[in-house]
């Protein structure tokens, strides 16, 4: 009796020893996941059909994407979607003629005659994706390619025949996309705050989140009393950050480009310590607001950034708030979003959507170059070349808008 | 590379007490092959728990020796070196008190490692198979200390308790940025408990681990950011991330315990049975203890993120007969080992990853007794491998393996020049029909990243390759009067796999006693 005892008292203390076992939470295992969406027309439309619009899913984290087109009742479902972040984009384009009849309220005579070609885009951000989700019933907006667009973006900058790294010959390119002379007096040009994605270390702009305004860290504007800067249908100005030839002068790049015939540049006055030069031959921009006194040009990120050109219709609506991770008290300035007339943002690689910037209504998607200093640079697509009116491609996504050139071709398409 | 820190000095300590502990026995085993001999049963913690050896009546003796090991290893896995050297100090023995058994033991090891890729632990083969490394890869220095002390003590006539420690102390540096600068620790607690008869031995072991290992990375005369990836089974976890200094942490802890019965009839046949269980788990943090100061609060801080959680459940059993005789003695030995293991990731609170392997083996040994000293030794066995890691919703590696392995051991008495012992031995790995499957379900998953070619294509490439290893080694006794059971060990082999004809090659030397 006594050994069953003992031996009884040695499996109660195994049993006490092996009672712990694996936490429940080791059961849970991925799923995937159905997102659906069903999208209509504009409201104004009465006929036309939501049918074969494109949407497109993409997985921010990793920019994989998943593309359809919608069923007859405008219904799309991904399926097979893994849990994550994502953002969407939907799209379909009419003839201006088609989406007259169907009735847009947009289109003109004058846009028929060019066989010019409505946009009907939706875009959503911040979709986080945890089970079956429906992301509702939403509707298309229309637009008409932009009137004044950003034609081309120049940030990847060059090498000298040595190797070295040169940056002095960015410039952005502003096209009149429009059938009337644009006066581009008081249009501001910005640079949007926020890391284009080369190094983790650096986090995204915490402000990204905020879709209604955007946050700058860089703004010209073009002077002038209203009308004294006419920019007349599909022509463009070259905004140069040295508007000077590079290929000639002594302290430039025989390897870089002519920025001479520049139609402004950035001009940074700074008394104190000069060091930018003032190319005579090119008029200046007036330097709005500087996040980083310090700087000594306005140089862009040669990994890429963003840009934007907008109006402002309320100076009382602009703010100005706290430079993220800013020792000194630096501040950003801020804008609504729906001021912006056209912008494009650049990153470092196709998987940096991560570190977008610009609120997605104003650019969809992203562009991005291999690397920098390899002369890259970013232009917009040609949409109709009608005897020589070029319409350039404008869908507020620059990922479909956009194509990466080997070299610059400031103020040409060649 | 880290110097020493004054722990190991403690270490040192600790082992000369144990030498004083263990003094200089008579010495009734002097040769390799009367340990083997000794042990044909199965050693301490190795194969048995060691309560269930120690209660036998085990002969007092100690075991030193000094050796150096070059391996040189052109086909091998990520996280093994090309070129290994090892500085080895080994020594261990077993001692009776009145009433109260121990055994001790002490190691330590020097290696230089060269050309270490895609790894940034200092085990080559760590069991998490969540790990964060750098691509850049580089060539280690290693230190490994370690400490083990087991006591076993009649309570009655029926009862004997027992306690086992072990402490192990390990340091490293990677000689190229971004620099890895490794420390660990490991210690692991086995309290027993027995009952016995006359015929019968029943006994619970149980087995409580704590580990820990800090990486600090270091970048060294520049400020370039390095990329380092987390490599979870088959797949990157995330995105990579650029750091120019990183910290990282993995700690673990586990518990569990064997039950083991042995039977020893009067004819001296002896049969052993055991089960075993453990639950482990191990968790990869970032940032750990890397501590900022508050500016506004003064207060130091610490964010610690924990990445993943591995939970490895280990299931073991094994039976074992041990038959005695004047002339032959023999032991069958089946064992079999099963690992679940699951990977529970803390961001989408999801286990994503799966491994569960099977490791059977059936094994015979005999000895054979000539003029009462043991002559030959012979060894002979079959395992298999078997298993899957699998990453949910991306592929898997199936890998079956089946290893066929013999060797045979003589002594060889050289009149006034001593003894040599001589044993040979081979071994034939072939692989049964293993495959890595990779199919993302969703077209979200990235089909390939920056690992899939140099870590998990070459790797499994390494796993399924079949291969030959032919092993001699040499001990000779030459019966010197100062120290008459010091030894020269040399030994020698080689490991061929024909499929990618690449020849791994290991030569070391050794210089012991038993004592």
């Amino acid at each position: 009796m006594r050994r069953v005892k003992n031996i009884g008292f040695l499996l109660l203390w195994a049993v006490i020893l092996l009672t712990g076992c694996r936490d429940d939470k080791f059961d849970v295992e991925p799923e995937l996941y159905d997102v659906s969406i069903q999208l209509s027309l504009p409201e104004s439309y009465t006929g036309g059909s939501p049918e074969n619009t494109t949407v497109r899913l993409i997985n921010i984290d990793n920019q994989l994407e998943s593309e359809g087109v919608t069923d007859v009742n405008g219904e799309y479902t991904f399926h097979r979607v893994t849990a994550g972040n994502y953002r969407l984009w939907a799209g379909k384009k009419y003839p201006a003629a088609e989406a007259l009849s169907y009735g847009s309220s947009l289109v003109t005579d004058g846009d028929i005659l060019q066989n010019r070609k409505v946009s009907l885009n939706y875009s959503q951000s911040d979709i986080s994706v945890t089970g079956n989700t429906d992301l509702g019933k939403e509707t298309l907006k229309e637009s008409l390619a932009g009137l004044l667009v950003i034609k081309e973006l120049y940030y990847t900058g060059s090498r000298t025949p040595n190797g070295k790294a040169y940056w002095s010959d960015q410039f952005v390119e502003i096209f009149n996309n429009s059938d009337d002379t644009i006066y581009l007096d008081s249009l501001y040009i910005a640079s949007v705050y926020g890391a284009n994605g080369n190094s983790t270390a650096t986090a995204p702009s915490p402000y990204a989140s905020i879709q209604d305004s955007v946050f700058l860290d860089f703004v010209w504007m073009i002077p002038g009393n209203g009308k004294d800067h006419p920019l007349e249908p599909g022509k463009s100005i070259v905004i140069a950050q040295d508007g000077m030839n590079h290929r000639d002068d002594p302290n430039g790049n025989p390897n870089s480009i002519d920025l001479s015939h520049a139609d402004w540049e950035t001009f940074l006055y700074r008394p104190a310590n000069q060091k930018d030069i003032d190319f005579a031959e090119v008029p200046n921009l007036t330097e709005i607001f500087a996040s980083m006194q310090s700087t000594f040009d306005w140089i862009l990120n040669s990994y890429g950034t963003g840009i934007v050109i907008y109006r402002n219709y309320q100076p009382d609506k602009v703010h100005f708030v706290p430079r993220p991770n800013d020792t000194k008290g630096r501040t950003l300035m801020a804008v609504p979003a729906e001021w912006v007339l056209d912008g494009v943002e650049a990153l470092a690689s196709a998987d940096a959507g991560a570190y977008h910037s610009i609120p997605y209504s104003i650019d969809a998607g992203f562009v991005y170059c291999d690397g920098n200093f390899n002369l890259q640079s970013c232009r917009r697509k040609i949409e109709q070349d009608q005897d020589g009116r070029i319409i350039l491609t404008d869908t507020n996504n620059s990922s479909e808008d956009f194509e990466v050139i080997p070299f610059p071709t400031p103020g040409t398409f060649n | 590379m880290k110097k020493p820190e004054n722990r190991h000095i403690i270490l040192y300590m600790l082992f000369l007490m144990l030498i004083s502990l263990t003094g200089f026995a008579q010495n009734t085993v002097q040769w390799k092959m009367d340990e083997q001999a000794l042990f044909i049963s199965g050693k301490p913690d190795s194969d048995l728990p060691f309560a269930l050896v120690l209660n036998d009546s085990l002969p007092d003796f100690n075991r030193l020796e000094l050796s150096g090991t070059i391996r040189n290893q052109p086909f091998r896995e990520t996280g093994t070196p090309g070129k290994y050297k090892g500085l080895n100090f080994s020594t261990y023995g077993y001692k009776k008190v009145k009433q109260l058994r121990f055994y001790g033991k002490f190691d330590y090891q020097r290696s230089s490692e060269e050309n270490i890729l895609w790894h940034d632990r200092l085990s080559s083969h760590p069991v998490n198979p969540f790990q964060l490394v750098d691509s850049i890869g580089g060539s280690w220095k290693k230190d490994q200390y370690h400490l083990q002390v087991n006591g076993l003590a009649p309570l009655n006539q029926h009862w004997a308790a027992g306690l086992g420690l072990n402490y192990r102390v390990e340091s490293g540096g990677k000689d190229q940025n971004p620099r890895a600068g490794n420390n660990a620790f490991e210690a692991i607690i086995t309290p027993s408990l027995i009952y016995r008869t006359s015929n019968w031995n029943l006994g619970i072991e149980g087995w409580y681990q704590s580990s820990r290992e800090d990486i600090d990375f270091l970048t060294y005369q520049n400020n370039i950011g390095y990329d380092y990836f987390f490599i979870n089974g088959l797949s990157l976890y995330g995105h990579p991330l650029n750091r120019i200094n990183f910290s990282y942490r993995y700690n673990a802890s586990g518990k569990g315990g064997t039950i083991f019965l042995r039977n020893k009839r009067s004819s001296g046949r002896q049969w052993n049975g055991e089960l075993g269980y453990k639950l482990w788990e191990e968790s990869a943090i970032e940032t750990p203890y890397a501590s900022s100061l508050d500016q506004e609060t003064g207060r130091i801080e610490s964010n610690p993120v924990t990445d993943a959680q591995y939970s490895l459940e280990r299931f073991e059993a094994l039976v074992s007969l041990t038959l005695p005789g004047e002339k032959w003695s023999q032991h069958f030995r089946v064992g079999a080992q099963y690992d679940d293991g699951k990977n529970f990731m803390t961001k989408t609170a999801q286990t994503n990853l799966t491994t569960k392997y099977l490791n059977a083996q059936i094994d015979w040994k005999a000895l054979l007794k000539k003029e009462m000293q043991v002559r030959w030794i012979f060894n002979a066995g079959v395992s298999l491998l078997s298993g899957k890691t699998n990453n949910i919703l991306y592929g898997y590696q199936k890998v079956e393996k089946l290893t066929a392995n013999g060797s045979v051991s003589h002594s060889f008495f050289t009149g006034q020049k001593g003894r040599i012992e001589a044993k040979l031995a081979a071994s034939w790995q072939t692989d049964l029909g293993s495959s890595l499957d990779i199919a993302p379900a969703s077209v979200f998953i990235p089909e390939s990243s920056e690992i899939t070619a140099p870590v998990v294509q070459h790797n499994f490439n390494y796993l399924s390759s079949e291969n030959v290893n032919l092993f001699s080694q040499i001990y000779w006794y030459p019966e010197w009067k100062a120290a008459p059971n010091a030894y020269i060990r040399l030994t020698g082999g080689v490991n061929r796999f024909t499929a990618v004809k690449e020849t791994n090659s290991v030569v070391e030397i050794g210089l012991g006693s038993y004592f």
